[in-house]
């Protein structure tokens, strides 16, 4: 073996990664070159002082400091971890069963009438915050994640940091729901505040708002991350959808997933997911690197029925 | 025939007390935690901290902010525990949100700080001199010695970008095997090994720009 071979494998041999061949081939060239033998060196003292620091112990009090931090935090192991069971027993069989008979009823039932009062979206928004009477105006930020509902079991295995995606998934869920859907009481909210909030006068702080409207309204949450994955912005896309959401620019208009770059390295964005879903968001985001702190007071408003992330991101490559 | 059901009978009990002394694996301890056990959680943080403090301090080098994000670490994984469907080994899984959560915050320290126009500290100068370390004979102090070679490592460290840093860090501090390291970063095998040595020699020149090795290794 000739001193290139043995230097590029001069690694892998203080690992004792090596056949026992290649193990004698390089210890070979370190002893007939002394060039190689100065770098086997300096390498072997490098890795007996990283070695020898060894690992660190945490700092006294370190778990009770966690487990405090979690203690308010929903159990996950209740009823949604049953429920998920329970889903994942049922077979495919009777999955497909249900589906065919919901279709079947939508074929003999017809079209949903869109003039029927129950199905009209505003009545739709407003009614569950009026009986569930939820105040509007507690603490912002990840204050609030304790009191959090425990989050339903993701469609897809969600990675606790999401990776590149390859095409904007924005405004996958819209594009893939069957028009008319949008207003059916029965279906995912997949698009939160469009169509609706364009009818209702433009909201300014949260804090003038009257008591119904603030009822009515999601208070934001809001986080900031540094990252240095270019396509976070598709991620956060494909995290929204997954939770039936979407992704909205600072303005509430839908935004289009775009990749980031040095000359493009801020975005603010808004996800917005059914309320259903917010501890896990505050999970997801958590896990992305996302830090806590206080939303805009001007940002769009939403209805209550839905979880709000306003979320700035800087690209930091 | 009676001699190989007593070897078995010996071998099944061993292999049970082993169990009992090793205690639950880290995938029993998420399925109990999944099932609604608290305690469960708590001896996975227990297990790991250790090694999670660890990993964060060779990133942040500050200890109480390597605490601080090693907390974050705990919390975010409480929080998605319930989607960890055990496809990957659970220590690769938290390694792996540990990582990007040094990554980011690191990242977000060095814009602020840039932005300050402020150096992070302990930032290492590339033009500064060799230093010496602290005798290490008797009568000196050795924990003064250690703690300035710990420095001085963490300086080499520091010195490193990303991919290098945290392929040591995985490999060297937490003693992590290729393979390992290989789904946490999502690399080829082939790809860690060639990294890890690369990392590796670099940190071998920059300890020896600034270590005098005869001090320090002796």
């Amino acid at each position: 073996m000739d001193s290139f071979f043995a230097r590029n494998r001069l690694s892998a041999y203080l690992d004792g990664a090596l056949s026992d061949a290649e193990a004698a081939e390089v210890s070979e060239a370190i002893e007939h070159d002394p060039e190689l033998r100065a770098e086997f060196e300096a390498l072997q003292h490098a890795l007996d002082l990283l070695r020898r620091e060894g690992p660190a112990e945490a700092p006294a009090g370190f778990h009770a400091r966690v487990m405090e931090q979690v203690r308010d935090e929903p159990m996950p192991g209740g009823v949604v971890v049953q429920l998920r069971r329970v889903f994942t027993r049922v077979p495919v069989e009777a999955l497909a069963l249900v589906a065919a008979a919901a279709v079947v009823m939508v074929v003999i039932g017809g079209k949903p009438d869109p003039t029927d009062e129950a199905l009209q979206p505003a009545a739709d928004l407003q009614l569950p915050m009026a009986k569930s009477g939820a105040p509007a105006d507690d603490a912002r930020g990840g204050t609030r994640q304790a009191a959090a509902p425990a989050a339903p079991p993701p469609p897809q295995t969600a990675a606790p940091y999401g990776g590149a995606y390859d095409e904007p998934v924005a405004d996958a869920a819209a594009s893939s729901r069957p028009a008319g859907q949008k207003k059916l009481v029965a279906a995912p909210p997949t698009e939160p505040m469009q169509a609706e909030w364009e009818t209702q006068p433009q909201a300014g702080n949260l804090a003038e708002e009257g008591p119904r409207r603030k009822a009515d309204m999601a208070v934001p949450f809001g986080y900031r991350m540094s990252v240095s994955d270019a396509n976070t912005l598709y991620a956060m896309g494909k995290l929204a959808e997954r939770y039936q959401g979407s992704i909205k620019d600072s303005a509430g208009r839908s935004l289009k997933a775009r990749a980031l770059s040095p000359d493009d390295d801020f975005a603010q964005l808004m996800v917005v997911v059914p309320k259903a879903s917010e501890g896990a968001m505050h999970g997801d985001l958590a896990a992305m690197g996302g830090q806590p702190t206080v939303p805009p007071p001007d940002s769009p408003m939403f209805s209550a029925e839905y979880a709000v992330f306003f979320v700035e991101v800087r690209y930091a490559p | 025939m009676t001699l190989s059901l007593l070897l078995g009978t010996v071998a099944l009990g061993a292999l049970s007390a082993l169990a009992m002394t090793r205690g639950p694996t880290d995938e029993e301890l998420v399925r109990r935690f999944n099932d609604g056990d608290r305690e469960a959680f708590s001896e996975l943080v227990r297990r790991y901290q250790d090694r999670i403090f660890t990993l964060c301090l060779r990133w942040m080098r500050d200890r109480s902010v390597a605490e601080e994000v090693a907390q974050d670490v705990f919390v975010a994984v409480y929080k998605a525990l319930p989607r960890f469907r055990g496809e990957a080994k659970f220590s690769t899984w938290i390694f792996r949100v540990a990582t990007n959560h040094c990554k980011n915050r690191r990242l977000y320290r060095q814009r602020r700080h840039a932005d300050q126009h402020e150096p992070l500290e302990g930032t290492p100068r590339d033009d500064g001199p060799s230093r010496q370390l602290p005798s290490d004979n008797p009568g000196t102090d050795r924990g003064a010695h250690r703690s300035e070679a710990e420095k001085l490592l963490q300086d080499a460290l520091d010195t490193l970008d990303e991919s290098h840093r945290t392929i040591i860090v995985l490999r060297d501090i937490e003693d992590l095997p290729y393979e390992e390291i290989a789904d946490i970063l999502d690399l080829a095998k082939g790809t860690v090994k060639s990294r890890l040595h690369r990392a590796r020699a670099q940190l071998a020149r920059s300890l020896s720009r600034t270590i005098d090795k005869d001090d320090v290794f002796e």
